[in-house]
């Protein structure tokens, strides 16, 4: 199990995360929030590559930075904008990798081509990595983040840039993955999260605003969203949430306390409209 | 201690395991049968050039410098393939920010700067005994000679690990190669036969102590590196 207790991360005086609590056990984690809330700061905290500024992150019980190298056995980590040696081929670089991970020669070998063709990159397995696609590239990425079978899988924005097909091989393979693991994730793509994701945990003003199943989460505005097609409906304090077309209408979807249903229809949320409404003021 | 602090003390190593860290030598030389020789270098053209061209210029300098400037010669030359090879491999790890993924492995970058500086002063001995071979006129000069290098060698090896060992630092030790070479064409020009005759009269005392002064700098810093007492990932 891995929980942190208390965690405060500061860059000089600008507080980014103040008194995060969390608790990972088995499942897939969802970091669910918008651009610079610290999504990328906590995982960096969680991979020890940075350090918080107050309280403590622990694996079963130790300090992970005291656990040093026997942390990092157990962790798979992809970043956020992964680098990469641009002339190598993903076979090359994948067995590098395998070997600072301390994996011996064979099973790094052995590893390598079963991920290649875990993540569909076997045809292109010896090409040199400038001359792959960003989508390519992110499913080396992906690959490399289970050399070493980690226990603890981290990714930053994994499907960023796959392509549909791509990404419902991605949330199959996490799925599979997360049965015997934690898998963290985070993401801004509101659809992935809701497939795959156990628990969705929204950061907002640097603090956890939500921990809970996405279901649980969407129930924070039962009886509260609206549809209509009469834009007029929709004033102060109701709250726009999105416009879809349809046919030649556009259906205009809302929050609102106060009870619409004569003007509008009450619909099921979801996690996109709790999403914009939990953001509503950081437009 | 009373039979309750004892009984619990157990339960708590019972609970817990006994949890053994490798030491910095068991470290190294599982890092050394992984990684192997050329991905610690850098796997590369890159790295190979450089190393040539510097072994090249080494040889080249030591070769056909006047006999009259060997202890300078000895002194500025040796540690020049050290400096430049290390500071190619590790501009070769750093590069296209794979250090993050890096850092995150079992090994981190700089378990395998430590190792890799370690080696290649190991290395950088025979280098210098190259050189002071080449410029030497006797048997006595040669091994006046050979101190000398090999204290020059340490003090780099030393210098180099204490600035690598951090994550931003690269520049500042590719800084020291420039400063090393700039020192070693500067001092001879500016303070002329007067430096040659200050090396050449240095006791071997003097270069012992330095040698053994910068070795164990050395080991001591990668014994931290290798077993992250407190820098642990050197983030
Ligand atoms: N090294 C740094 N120095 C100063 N401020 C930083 C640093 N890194 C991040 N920040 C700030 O911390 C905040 C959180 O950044 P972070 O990268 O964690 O956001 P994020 O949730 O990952 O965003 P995104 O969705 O865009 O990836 C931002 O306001 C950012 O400007
Ligand atoms: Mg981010």
């Amino acid at each position: 199990m891995l929980s942190l207790s208390n965690i405060t991360k500061k860059y000089g005086s600008f507080r980014v995360l103040e008194g995060v609590d969390l608790e990972f056990t088995r499942g897939v984690y969802a970091l669910l929030a918008p651009n610079g809330a610290g999504k990328t700061t906590l995982i960096k905290m969680l991979t020890t590559l940075i350090h918080p500024s107050g309280g403590q992150i622990l694996w079963n019980g130790d300090d992970i930075v005291h656990l040093g190298a026997s942390y990092r056995s157990i962790l798979g980590y992809l970043p956020q904008d992964f680098g990469y040696y641009k002339n190598q081929s993903p076979r090359k670089f994948l067995e590098y990798l395998g070997a600072v991970k301390a994996l011996d020669r064979r099973t790094a070998i052995i590893r390598t081509d079963r991920l290649l063709d875990l993540v569909g990159l076997s045809e292109v397995a010896d090409k040199k990595m400038r001359k792959l696609s960003g989508g390519m590239i992110q499913r080396v990425g992906i690959a490399q983040a289970l050399l070493n079978e980690p226990k603890v899988l981290i990714l930053d924005e994994p499907t960023a840039g796959l392509d549909p097909q791509q990404r419902v091989h991605f949330r199959n393979l996490i799925a599979r993955l997360s049965q015997d693991r934690i898998v963290i994730c985070s993401t801004h793509i509101v659809s992935d999260v809701e497939t795959i994701a156990n628990h969705v945990v929204m950061i907002k003003d640097g603090a956890i605003w939500a921990n809970d199943p996405p279901a649980q989460i969407c129930r924070r505005l039962e009886g509260k969203v609206y549809e209509t097609s009469d834009i007029q409906a929709v004033y102060e304090p109701h709250l726009l949430l999105t416009q879809r077309q349809d046919g030649t209408t556009t259906v205009s979807r809302f929050f609102s306390e106060a009870d619409c249903s004569l003007l509008a229809t009450r619909v099921e949320p979801n996690l996109e409209d709790v999403f914009l409404w939990a953001y509503r003021d950081q437009a | 201690m009373t039979l309750s602090d004892r009984q619990a003390s157990i339960d708590y190593i019972l609970e817990k395991g006994l949890l053994t860290r490798d030491s910095a030598l068991d470290k190294a030389r599982m890092l050394i049968r992984r990684l192997g020789l050329r991905l610690m270098f850098g796997d590369g053209p890159l790295v190979i050039v450089f190393a040539a061209l510097a072994l090249g210029i080494t040889a080249l300098v030591a070769g056909c410098a006047p006999v009259e400037w060997r202890h300078s010669v000895a002194v500025g030359c040796s540690p020049i393939a050290f400096l430049v090879i290390a500071n190619v491999s590790e501009a070769v790890d750093r590069a296209s920010r794979v250090y993050d993924i890096r850092q995150t492995c079992y090994f981190t970058v700089a378990q395998v700067t430590a190792v890799r500086v370690m080696c290649l002063g190991a290395v950088g001995v025979f280098v210098t005994a190259l050189v002071a071979g080449l410029a030497a006129t006797s048997a006595g000069d040669f091994l006046h000679l050979l101190l000398l290098a090999v204290a020059a060698l340490s003090m780099c090896a030393a210098a180099q690990l204490m600035i690598v060992g951090r994550r931003h630092r690269l520049a500042l030790s590719v800084g020291l190669t420039v400063v090393w070479v700039g020192l070693g064409l500067g001092l001879p020009l500016v303070l002329g036969l007067f430096w040659e005759q200050l090396l050449a009269s240095l006791s071997w005392v003097v270069a012992v102590t330095v040698c053994v002064v910068c070795a164990a700098l050395v080991v001591w810093r990668a014994i931290r590196m290798l077993t992250e007492s407190r820098y642990h990932a050197f983030a």
